[in-house]
């Protein structure tokens, strides 16, 4: 078994064991973190495919000074953004900002495939726009960068979906309540 | 106090692990054995570096090799050589002589000879981490005095120490744990993730050797059949000696030769990429070049008596007037050509280390002759282009060759590179049974905008 680092430079000598132990180290994050930004399943197998050919050959600009994990992560959601942007989404929208006062959620208990699929349910503009202000935690005008636009559709973007997200959630919960 | 709903989102997600379907450690490892069995040049990455010297370094050639050529090797384009007749009366002058004497007095009146013509500290400064593929879009991020608040999540929290370190975004998606704040000042002169660039456009410069590559290969039998119906003496109004304008007559050795000049180009060039390592290039390009023509043989216009090459009467202006013909000493005419190049280009990145970039270039371009002038040995300048003489308006040019690309900004690159364009078409009509191919094999030095 190697340590991180040894697993590092034994995939940078290209170690095909090495390899495996990595991908069996972090694939299940980073699928998960796939699995919120595509489509279907099979979509966001192939972006952790892709993903994991460009961490192997692009190991060589891993310089130690960042966790492993960040590092992989953002090579995965790199990926999904490319791959999503072949989509020439259409990210306009009007303005929708709508201020809610913070409030427990009640996330914790519902499961997570249910959180998923209300993701995943999201509007494709929002979802992505969600999933890198929310989740991964990048500021609106990063994302307005990131996505080609502007950084007051960001936040239309992540109003809307917080919006859609909440009467889901309450809905969700309503449901357990029933239960 | 409440969370945030961001936060609680990432508490419920952030840390998610799903099984990925089995399949696909098969499908990366098939992928990993697929490209190391590809071409050497993108083999290993530990050879990558050779590759990339080795590229250097046949782009260093290139260059070098062309400034050699630029300087040293000059060779004519030469048409036609004929023997020298044993009983030509006239001394060809050396070659560098632009000068050709005529002995143009009467038979028995000794006179001069007749010039035909004469001529001659509290900035943290962070480097993100750099990754596959996406090496432009993680630029240097200046941070000025960050605040970092760090829960108190003790088996998750790393050292300020380290986490100042990190790349701004990593501290912020650091998930779960650490959040950094950057004060509004801080975040104006933040450069952040960006989108990939597809497009560029930019400014080029070129140098090149200009080699006309014309050839006439029915010159000779042409020179010398104009030469003896001719009577360019009587035309010239000073009829020579019998002797003389039979040993003139009866001369074989027409010359026309061309020497390589020099073209500059200058313009615009615009590139989307198609695929990752894939790209269309095109632009406007404005070329002028020019050339040396040496030649002993030379048309006569009956009516002024004024003389031009022969070569560039018969396959260039086509001039019916020049219909007296005679083989004298060398002579040469400067001409210079311009054209307006657009150029179609694929552009196909072969090495990416670090910030390097080579690119293989080639295709097609579009050359559109403009204008030209021919300034003869008795310094007369004559325009031509299309219409008015054999030139075609329009050519293709095959064109390859190497680039080297270094961003000197996240969004501005500095080219060099070396490119070997040849005409696919001659330049001249059918008609003429002559053909004018250039080829230019140069250095080019631009500047391009990534968008």
């Amino acid at each position: 078994m190697f340590n991180e680092k040894e697993l590092i430079q034994a995939c940078k000598r290209g170690e095909r064991s090495a390899q495996k132990q990595l991908y069996e180290k972090f694939a299940g994050k980073l699928y998960a973190v796939s699995l919120r930004y595509m489509k279907s399943k099979e979509e966001a197998a192939d972006i952790l495919q892709e993903a994991f050919i460009k961490i192997f050959g692009g190991l060589d600009s891993f310089r130690f000074d960042c966790p492993l994990e960040l590092w992989l992560r953002r090579i995965v959601i790199n990926t999904a953004l490319t791959a999503i942007g072949r989509r020439k989404i259409n990210y306009n929208l009007e303005e929708y900002e709508i201020s809610f006062a913070e409030e427990n959620l009640g996330l914790e208990s519902l499961n997570y495939q249910v959180l998923l699929q209300m993701i995943n349910n999201l509007p494709e503009g929002c979802k992505t726009v969600f999933n890198l202000f929310a989740i991964e935690g990048y500021k609106h005008h990063e994302i307005a960068t990131m996505l080609g636009i502007s950084e007051g559709t960001s936040k239309s973007q992540f109003s809307r979906a917080r919006s859609i997200l909440i009467e889901k959630i309450e809905i969700e919960n309503s449901k357990l309540e029933d239960k | 106090m409440n969370k945030s709903f961001e936060d609680q989102w990432k508490d419920a997600l952030g840390e998610a692990s799903q099984t990925p379907p089995p399949e696909i450690w098969d499908r990366v490892e098939a992928e990993l054995n697929r490209k190391k069995s590809r071409f050497l040049l993108f083999r290993e990455p530990t050879r990558k570096k050779t590759a990339l010297l080795s590229g250097v370094a046949a782009a260093v050639t290139l260059v070098l090799g062309t400034l050699f050529f630029m300087h040293y090797a000059a060779p004519e384009a030469q048409v036609s050589h004929g023997q020298a007749h044993p009983a030509a009366s006239v001394q060809d002058s050396p070659a560098e002589a632009t000068a050709p004497v005529v002995p143009a007095q009467p038979a028995e009146t000794p006179a001069p000879p007749v010039r035909l013509a004469t001529r001659v500290p509290q900035t943290t400064t962070i480097q993100p981490a750099v990754q596959p593929g996406e090496e432009d879009v993680h630029p240097e991020i200046p941070v000025k005095e960050a605040v970092f608040s760090v829960e108190p999540i003790k088996e998750n929290t790393v050292s300020a120490h380290h986490l100042a370190s990190l790349p701004f975004r990593e501290m912020q998606a650091y998930a779960p744990h650490p959040r950094v704040e950057a004060p509004e000042e801080a975040v104006s002169e933040t450069r952040i993730l960006k989108k990939e660039k597809r497009g560029w456009m930019g400014v080029i410069a070129s140098n090149a050797p200009f080699n006309p590559h014309f050839s006439a290969p029915g010159f000779q039998q042409q020179a010398l059949s104009a030469v003896q119906n001719s009577n360019a003496f009587l035309a010239l109004g000073k009829g020579p000696s019998v002797a003389d304008r039979y040993s003139y007559s009866s001369r074989t050795d027409a010359r026309s030769s061309f020497k390589p000049g020099q073209s500059m180009s200058f313009g615009l060039i615009f590139g989307r990429k198609l695929k990752k390592r894939l790209a269309l290039e095109s632009g406007l390009k404005f070329t002028r070049a020019t050339t040396t023509h040496t030649s002993n043989v030379y048309a006569v216009n009956t009516q002024t008596g004024e003389s031009e090459s022969f070569s560039f009467a018969n396959y260039v202006s086509g001039n019916k007037n020049m219909s007296e013909v005679l083989i004298s000493v060398n002579g040469t005419s400067h001409y210079s050509y311009h054209f307006l190049s657009v150029p179609l280009l694929l552009n196909y990145e072969v090495l990416k280390i670090g910030k390097l970039n080579m690119n293989a270039v080639g295709g097609i371009s579009s050359e559109v002759l403009l204008s030209g002038t021919v300034v003869n040995a008795k310094n007369n300048e004559q325009s031509f282009n299309a219409g008015n003489s054999n030139f075609k308006p329009v050519n293709i040019a095959g064109v390859g060759g190497l680039r080297l690309s270094y961003p000197v900004t996240s969004v501005l690159d500095i080219n060099l590179g070396g490119t070997y364009q040849h005409f696919l078409t001659s330049g001249l009509q059918k008609s003429t049974d002559a053909t004018f191919r250039p080829s230019m094999l140069g250095v080019n030095l631009g500047l391009s905008v990534r968008q």
